[in-house]
């Protein structure tokens, strides 16, 4: 049976599909927009607001607009995906939650010279799932963006 | 005929421009072709293409602000010094000797990449230098 570190979670931010470790998460959850506290005055660059969940406060941001892709829209319900990181965990809502999937299901590809060249460091990486290529996520990159 | 200009070129019908891409630099020619993006894409490059298990960048041409849709009917790969690049068109039109229609060596200004006019059965096509055109690429 695959174990936690040998499974990768498959999620959809606007029209592109990533790929995360499941070590990179810490939980997710579903909720509605309303959830959002946005009352603090001064949020960091990208921050959404924050959620109340157990005993403490988790920032929420918006990851697609940190990544410059489309920001995020609020439609009512949506699940937000707990990030582990450094100053401790953090949160972001995703457009779809795919799944849960081994290792062994994805393949990595390689990327043309020409794009690692145009592209500003790092590099996007992907890798192949069920036909589908996925943008490889690393969560402590993701929260340097908002650090 | 100057060194930069091909012996046989590939042509096609894009929204931006009509293109002559060297038949030597021809890799394929993939008729609508899913498209992807992903974070950080520059301006200069439409989409990204998964061929041969490589994600290659298929570019806008002289068009950054061009078409938001983001399959093109036709996307011709190209081999260059940094390996595949792609180019959207709506048209494929043939394969041409240089010789059967009129040539003109274009200078330093012109568009990115671009060497010369192709003058071709009352056509007139943008002679490319694919690996001139992918080392002056903005990142």
């Amino acid at each position: 049976m695959a174990t936690a570190e040998h499974m990768k979670l498959v999620f959809r931010l606007g029209a592109v599909r990533f790929s995360l470790p499941v070590d990179h998460l810490v939980e997710i959850i579903q909720g509605s927009a309303g959830w959002l506290d946005r009352s603090r005055g001064e949020a960091p660059v990208g921050c959404l607001g924050s959620i109340n969940q157990r005993d403490g406060v988790l920032e929420v941001f918006d990851l697609g607009a940190c990544l410059h892709l489309s920001p995020w829209s609020e439609n009512g319900e949506m699940s937000v995906l707990v990030l582990s990181g450094t100053h401790g965990n953090w949160a972001v809502p995703v457009d779809e939650v795919i799944g849960i999937f081994p290792n062994e299901d994805f393949s990595s590809l390689t990327v043309s010279p020409l794009l690692e060249q145009l592209c500003p460091s790092p590099v996007p990486q992907f890798e192949l799932w069920q036909d589908q290529v996925l943008v490889c996520g690393d969560a402590g990159r993701w929260e340097q963006l908002h650090a | 005929m100057p060194e930069m200009i091909p012996d046989r070129i590939g042509l096609f019908q894009a929204a931006s421009a009509n293109l002559a891409l060297p038949a030597d630099k021809l890799v394929k020619v993939l008729e609508q072709p899913k498209l992807f993006t992903a974070p950080g894409l520059p301006v200069s490059v439409r989409g990204l293409l998964l061929f041969q298990k490589q994600v290659v960048p298929v570019l806008h041409y002289e068009d950054p602000a061009g078409s938001s849709d983001l399959d093109p009917s036709y996307v011709v790969l190209c081999g260059s010094s940094l390996g595949l690049v792609g180019f959207a068109c709506d048209a494929v039109r043939q394969i041409a000797a240089v010789v059967d229609g009129r040539i003109e060596v274009i200078g330093n200004g012109s568009a990115a990449g671009a060497v010369g006019r192709f003058y071709f059965q009352s056509e007139t096509y943008t002679v490319i230098d694919v690996d001139l055109l992918v080392e002056c690429l903005p990142e």
